[in-house]
């Protein structure tokens, strides 16, 4: 009764994708961020059976980036999460009768830890770099890499980017032979981006980026008592990202949007917008806010159906329910020096009623969470 | 409604790019400047600069590479002392503010100027930041260098003794 | 339609010919850390990560470019 949520895990795979850089590095930099994540509690008269207590998330991350020689740089970024909760095992779809919810049973812990490595080598007018990326916890482990190259245009004016990578992960459920789930599973991701960012004038400038991905295996969720999945999965993305200076304000506007497709019918939109104020020179606040939408997966029912085969695709995962999210938060960050002190907050609710295609009945493990995370950055 | 726009279309397209009509190429007179300077009330000029190996420098704190170069810098002008050579670094910071608050973490042994409006910026056309321009007592331009690596500084060392050695010093 | 086409390339034609207009030492704004496509990549990732575990949706977060566009 171990190990409920599988996709917590898969994270470490999906992020391999090295395609964030920056300009070159000229000093070391070592960053730490301590956060604290808690789901709220499921309304105990939707559940059926099970505990409506949620997972709870420790997270601490490192990362230490430098310059290595006079054209490369290192990353090493390293992430343990300690988890601890129960989530949904299932949905029975009954009359009028609002509990519904099959849960796990009472807290259980897990750990995961992730490492990512880095390296960039720096030309004249273009840069290269790779990513080597392992996670790993008791029953899941993850195995990736990624290569990506930048090619600067017109005098730096614009940058075209291009990345690859691949994951192999390997998912072992825990109680397998007690619950009846599938011994061992396997999944292979393959992901390519591309890029285009262009300097519009002195204060703005705007990333348009595609990407494609392929995943293949073990895409259902084996803790779910019924859950069938296609063993294939294609996804594309469209998404734009924006950036404005406001000189008299001492402010940048970033504004987001994602379009979201894939084979399993969900179509999403994402749209973030903040604004990072800086007040004096050491001081700076980031109110940001991001809304998202999906609509439901082709084979997502509310309720498991248990008279169809196993091998008929179907899933009451609230995660490919339609619905809608909104995240508000705000970043804070102070500088001291060598040192920048941060601090964060984040409030997220979804709803059946914010999607632009929201699906029949809300499903009642779609949740609210808080995200309160606090760490530093040091010049080194 | 279309032709108009179809004109004014090709218009941009085709005028839109400015040209400049000054610029530092190698073997040409370097454009004159009269820049304010960072420490004290008489300007920085260019023309008053004779007689003498010069060494410009185009940069701004918000440049990452010229971290590196303001080392060098003064390496050289520490290494080239009893010659006569002479450093200019120009900043193109709008804010001067920000200008003042790089060099605080640097022991400054050459003059800094101020171009926070782009003027001698513009009339170098500096092909990237920061850009270095090696100019001999006639004002040619001998050397240019766009960017900065550590490795860079033993090259202008070496083209700084190079111009040195035909002034005949 | 084609007044639709020509309009957009009219507003792009502005913004390309206004693009050439950004020289490497008027670059100062957007080589502000607040004003880069990526953000702090740590953050980035947290809030990637949690996305990730509670939507369908994932992919497109990454970005290049921008910057001081420093030699």
């Amino acid at each position: 009764m171990k190990k409920i949520n599988p996709l917590v895990a898969l994270t470490g795979a999906a992020l391999a994708l090295p395609a964030i850089a920056a300009d070159q590095p000229t000093s070391a930099k070592l960053s730490f961020l301590s956060s604290t994540y808690h789901e709220k509690d499921i309304k105990n008269s939707t559940i059926l059976s099970g505990a409506g207590k949620r997972y709870d998330i420790e997270k601490n991350q490192f990362r230490l980036v430098t310059p290595l020689g006079e054209n490369w740089s290192g990353d090493l970024y390293v992430s343990q999460e300690a988890m601890s909760g129960a989530s949904p095992w299932g949905t029975f779809d009954g009359a009028d009768d609002e509990s519904s919810l099959i849960m796990s049973g009472a807290t259980i812990r897990d750990k995961r830890t992730q490492v990512n490595l880095s390296g960039r080598k720096y030309n004249e007018d273009s840069s290269y770099g790779f990513t080597l990326t392992r996670s790993k916890e008791d029953d899941y482990s993850a195995k990736g890499f990624g290569v990506s190259g930048e090619w600067d245009l017109n005098n730096k004016l614009s940058t075209v980017s291009a990345g690859f990578s691949f994951s192999d992960d390997e998912i072992k459920p825990v109680d397998a032979l007690k619950f009846g789930r599938i011994e061992k599973g396997k999944k292979q991701t393959r992901s390519f981006a591309a890029g285009w960012t262009q300097i519009i004038n002195q204060n703005s400038i705007l990333f348009t980026g595609i990407s494609h991905t392929v995943k293949q295996g073990l895409l259902s969720d084996p803790y779910k008592l019924r859950d069938t999945r296609p063993s294939k999965k294609a996804e594309w993305t469209l998404s734009f990202k924006y950036r404005q200076y406001f000189e008299n304000r001492n402010a940048a506007l970033h504004a987001d949007y994602r379009l979201y497709n894939d084979d399993f019918g969900v179509t999403s939109h994402t749209a973030g917008i903040a604004w990072k104020k800086s007040i004096g020179d050491k001081l700076k606040i980031a109110p940001r806010f991001r809304y998202y939408s999906q609509s439901e997966a082709d084979f997502y029912a509310f309720g498991d159906n248990y008279s169809l085969a196993k091998t008929e695709a179907q899933s009451s995962d609230h995660r490919l329910s339609g619905f809608g999210s909104t995240t508000t938060g705000v970043q804070i960050s102070y500088e001291l020096g060598k040192w920048s002190m941060k601090m964060s907050f984040d409030r997220y609710s979804s709803k059946n009623s914010l999607g632009h295609a929201e699906s029949e009945k809300e499903h009642p493990a779609l949740l609210d969470f808080t995200l309160w995370s606090a760490g530093f950055d040091l010049e080194i | 409604m279309y032709s108009y726009m179809k004109l004014i279309l090709i218009a941009t397209l085709f005028f839109g790019p400015s040209f400049f009509a000054y610029s530092a190429d190698l073997g040409e007179t370097a454009p004159a400047f009269s820049l304010k300077s960072i420490s004290g009330p008489e300007p920085v000029e260019l023309e008053s600069q004779t007689e003498k190996i010069l060494y410009i420098d185009f940069w701004a704190s918000w440049c990452g590479p010229c971290k590196l170069s303001f080392p060098s810098m003064i390496k050289l002008k520490e290494l080239f002392k009893d010659d006569p050579f002479e450093i200019i670094a120009i900043s193109v910071d709008a804010d001067s503010k920000s200008a003042k608050k790089f060099l605080d973490s640097y022991k400054i042994n050459f003059k800094v100027a101020l171009d926070s409006a782009g003027v001698a910026a513009e009339k170098y056309a500096l092909p990237g930041m920061p850009s270095s321009f090696l100019l001999d007592q006639d004002r040619k331009v001998i050397a240019k260098h766009k960017g900065f690596r550590k490795s860079d500084f033993t090259k202008i060392k070496e083209e700084i003794e190079e111009a040195l050695k035909r002034t005949g010093t | 339609m084609k007044l639709l086409i020509i309009k957009l390339c009219f507003v792009a034609s502005f913004f390309t010919s206004g693009c050439s207009s950004v020289e490497p030492w008027e670059r100062g704004n957007l080589a502000k850390p607040e004003m880069q496509i990526s953000g702090d990549a740590v953050d980035d990732l947290l809030l990637e990560q949690v996305f990730y575990s509670k939507e369908a949706a994932s992919g497109g977060i990454g970005a290049a470019g921008g910057g001081c566009g420093c030699n």
